[in-house]
């Protein structure tokens, strides 16, 4: 519809691009603007957080999983990478109305750059890892350099989820309280306060085919215990995610006309 | 009919005599008049009977007039004769001296009713029916039983839709007081007949034909219902009843040419509106739907030439256009042959052509906006209605052109201007643009208020399309054409809103488009900004760009537009010099 050289297309992604990152800043710097602490907080969260496990493990209940406060860590900053994402995600075009309705730039930026906020604040909550192993000369194993790619995997669940759930969180407004009940039941469908292993066999044999439960199974695996992941285990994740975040493309580029209407 | 027409005619006296009663009467006060010059009396009565004379023959106006001078010289307290003079004078449309002598006859007795009365149809006459209520008002005060004057104030409040309601129950009381008047029969059937009520409405034409057989407004009206309600055999008697008292009335033809033509009898439908085209050229209607009934009889050539006829007289009628250029394609020019010249047309000098876009919208009758709404309803069947918000525009901008668009709210304008900066797609046709676009549809967009003016600018920015070390650049330039130095780092949460616009707008002002569609921004802040606004608004013209412009404000469509443009319910109504739009668009909302 618009007339548009060749050239132009390139500029205009190097732009799109570049815009996608400065929103995702963006947000950060809003997300804790206002507040006494500013961006502290960003540090003051998770660690917090990750002393009440370490007390609360090793001194009140104890447990038998080595390691365990590294465990539930592992876990957590991959869950709270997931449940920020998708729920800023799904609130990304309805309240940027403003945006859609007034400037023409490409939707699809809004549910990506917020999932990148997520993301770099994951960033943030990871560095408390170094606090951990100053703290309890805990010596991290050569496998953890897998662990980004478990960061990114998690990161493009939650983009493939985003798409879809943003364009329906336009028609239906009550998605957003459905969402949060949804992510707070996943919590404990989660391996991070239990492990794979001390299950039962036959809820094993249920839990292997999860790819969320095997995606943190593996960071967890490969910050700790020093342990590859199962090729095909890992194959199966990743097919999954990207299947995933193919359809919810498509599904965005679909219906992304109607979300002007519903506005 | 035309509002006037109906005043008049209730404005005119009812004769009480027949003609030839009253000639004698005029030729007995003139037998007195030659032995007493000076008789009152006698010139009363002559003026009076001159006055209804001129129901039979408007001749008479004058001499009554003169008639009812000589009296007054006499003595200028008869309030009688003051009445009727200013009734007389209403007649020859000298409307402000009419109301000089109500108003004296009000001076020496306010409670006249009558004159009252009198104040309110000449106002009504006047084309203001607004105002003559409250005078309608004081004479019902002053004689609640008075059936005329409940008439005027039902056929006032008959002019706006809100007050029909008000309108029938004035019609209603009039009736109670006097049941055998037609005009207010009619009057309450034309607005039953508004609100879509037929059968009442014909009821209520035929009572008001049954007292005056020779009305053939209600005889048109009566048609038209029944036309409304399918049955146009009955309709088409009743037009030919009504052509019988009145020939040659184009409404009446209009409405059985329309009538003929429902019930593909087209060949006499033809014949029908051949007659309003030869009565009155001028009318596009006419030859439009000739066009058609030409079109129905397979005779295409002549359809076009109609169609083409239409167009001469109004070069903007859309259906026309519509008909003459499928005509035209189907003989001579393939589609494509069409887009070729478009395009051709295009590279040359236009910067944005549309063609025939059409946008609608569902509304639908129940909401449900929630998983649960949708959970508990999922069974039953949620009705919606479509709403056209654009139908069929085309248009196009010269380079280096600005068009003004006006039009009422909801006229279409913004969502014309989303669909040209590809926010919405169309659902129909085809949007052209030769070169960068930019869309400044609101301002501040993207502002937030917890960042500081210069984060918001780099925000703003770069939504509105810069590249984050362009608008870097710019900061400085931009918050001193805001006039905002002292408070580049204070959060805008804190800015008043004067400050706020003045912020957004020069942001907006920076972007360096070929095109610019804008939308309601300009205007914000203090007069001096407004004159700084303005001008860097100018430079964008002296720049050479392309700019659809859409205000509200005549004087600056006036000023700044090159063409204007009327967007009235998602139709172009008129396209042209902005003068001649501005006095169209006056002329149509007053």
């Amino acid at each position: 519809m618009i007339n548009t050289t060749k050239k132009s297309i390139r500029n205009d992604i190097s732009r799109w691009k570049s815009l996608t990152i400065d929103l995702s800043l963006t947000f950060l710097k809003l997300r804790y603007k206002g507040t006494v602490l500013g961006f502290f907080w960003s540090f003051l969260e998770p660690l917090l957080l990750l002393s009440v496990f370490y007390f609360m493990f090793n001194d009140v209940f104890g447990t038998k999983i080595p390691n365990f406060t590294l465990h539930v860590f592992v876990g957590l900053i991959l869950f709270y990478m997931f449940v920020r994402g998708t729920s800023m995600g799904l609130t990304s075009l309805s309240s940027n109305t403003h945006i859609i309705m007034n400037l023409r730039i490409p939707k699809i930026i809004l549910p990506l750059s917020y999932n990148m906020t997520a993301f770099i604040m994951m960033l943030f909550d990871f560095s408390i890892f170094f606090v951990y192993v100053v703290v309890t000369r805990f010596f991290p194993p050569t496998t953890i350099i897998l662990l980004p790619v478990f960061m990114i995997l998690t990161f493009l669940l939650s983009v493939g989820l985003s798409f879809p759930l943003s364009i329906l969180s336009v028609k239906l407004k009550d998605l957003t309280y459905i969402w949060i009940l949804i992510t707070n039941v996943t919590i404990f469908l989660s391996p991070i306060f239990w492990r794979m292993d001390s299950m039962p066999p036959t809820i094993r044999e249920i839990l292997q085919y999860s790819p969320w439960v095997q995606l943190i199974t593996m960071a967890q695996d490969a910050t700790i215990y020093n342990k590859l992941p199962n090729t095909m285990t890992f194959l199966y994740v990743t097919a999954f995610i990207l299947a995933v975040l193919a359809l919810g493309v498509f599904i965005f580029k679909k219906f992304e006309k109607k979300v002007t209407e519903f506005l | 009919m035309s509002e006037i027409s109906k005043i008049k005619k209730s404005n005119r006296a009812f004769p009480t005599k027949t003609k030839e009663i009253l000639y004698n009467s005029v030729n007995e006060c003139n037998e007195i008049l030659k032995k007493s010059p000076n008789d009152l009396d006698a010139l009363r009565t002559k003026g009076i009977y001159l006055q209804e004379l001129c129901f039979y023959n408007p001749e008479h106006i004058e001499s009554a007039i003169a008639c009812f001078d000589r009296v007054l010289q006499i003595n200028n307290e008869d309030k009688e004769v003051l009445k009727r003079k200013a009734a007389l004078l209403s007649r020859k449309e000298t409307i402000n001296q009419a109301m000089e002598y109500y108003d004296k006859v009000l001076k020496l007795d306010p409670q006249d009713s009558e004159a009252w009365w009198g104040k309110g149809v000449i106002t009504q006459l006047d084309g203001k029916p607004y105002l003559a209520i409250p005078y309608f008002d004081k004479a019902l005060e002053l004689d609640p039983l008075d059936a005329r004057s409940w008439m005027q104030k039902g056929f006032a409040l008959s002019a706006r839709r809100e007050t029909w309601d008000q309108a029938l129950e004035c019609f209603t009381k009039a009736l109670e007081i006097n049941s055998d008047d037609s005009r207010v029969w009619k009057g309450k059937g034309d607005i039953i007949h508004k609100k879509n009520d037929l059968d009442n409405a014909i009821f209520h034409y035929n009572k008001a034909i049954s007292l005056d057989p020779s009305d053939w407004e209600s005889l048109l009206r009566k048609g038209f219902a029944l036309a409304g309600k399918n049955d146009f055999e009955n309709a088409i008697k009743c037009f030919d009843e009504s052509l019988s008292i009145k020939p040659n009335n184009i409404e009446v033809l209009r409405g059985k040419g329309n009538a003929l033509y429902s019930i593909n009898k087209y060949k006499d439908a033809l014949d029908t509106y051949e007659i309003i085209t030869q009565i009155s050229p001028k009318s596009s209607d006419g030859w439009l739907q000739k066009g058609f009934c030409f079109l129905k009889l397979n005779n295409e050539q002549k359809a076009l030439y109609n169609f083409e006829m239409a167009l001469k007289i109004n070069p903007q009628d859309i259906i026309a256009q519509k008909e003459r250029r499928r005509l035209v394609g189907e003989r001579i020019e393939s589609e494509k042959t069409i887009s070729n010249k478009v395009n051709q047309s295009f590279n040359q000098d236009s910067a944005i052509i549309v063609n025939g876009i059409y946008k609608s919208f569902k509304i639908h009758h129940e909401k449900r906006d929630s998983v649960f709404s949708l959970l508990a309803n999922s069974f039953s069947k949620n009705n919606f209605e479509v709403i056209d918000i654009l139908k069929d525009i085309s248009f196009n901008l010269n380079r280096g052109e600005m068009l003004g668009v006006i039009g009422r709210n909801g006229s279409g304008k913004t969502t014309l201007l989303r669909i040209l900066s590809g926010i919405i797609k169309p659902d129909r046709g085809n949007v052209k643009i030769n070169g960068k676009l930019a869309p400044l549809l609101q301002l501040g967009v993207g502002f937030n208020g917890e960042l500081t003016a210069r984060e918001n600018i780099i925000l703003s920015g770069m939504l509105l399309g810069f590249s984050k070390v362009e608008i870097k650049k710019k900061v400085d330039d931009i918050i001193k054409f805001a006039e905002l130095e002292k408070f580049s780092d204070t959060k805008i949460k804190n800015f008043s809103s004067g400050m706020h616009s003045r912020l957004a707008f020069s942001t907006a002002i920076q972007i360096d488009p070929d095109i610019l569609l804008v939308d309601e921004v300009l205007a914000v802040g203090d007069i001096n900004f407004v004159k700084k606004s303005y001008r860097e608004f100018l430079s964008f013209r002296e720049k050479g760009k392309s700019i659809i412009f859409v205000s509200h404000s005549l004087d600056h469509i006036r000023n700044l537009c090159d063409r204007a443009m009327i967007l009235d319910s998602g139709e172009i109504k008129m396209i042209g010099k902005p003068d001649d739009v501005i006095q169209y668009y006056m002329g149509s909302n007053s």
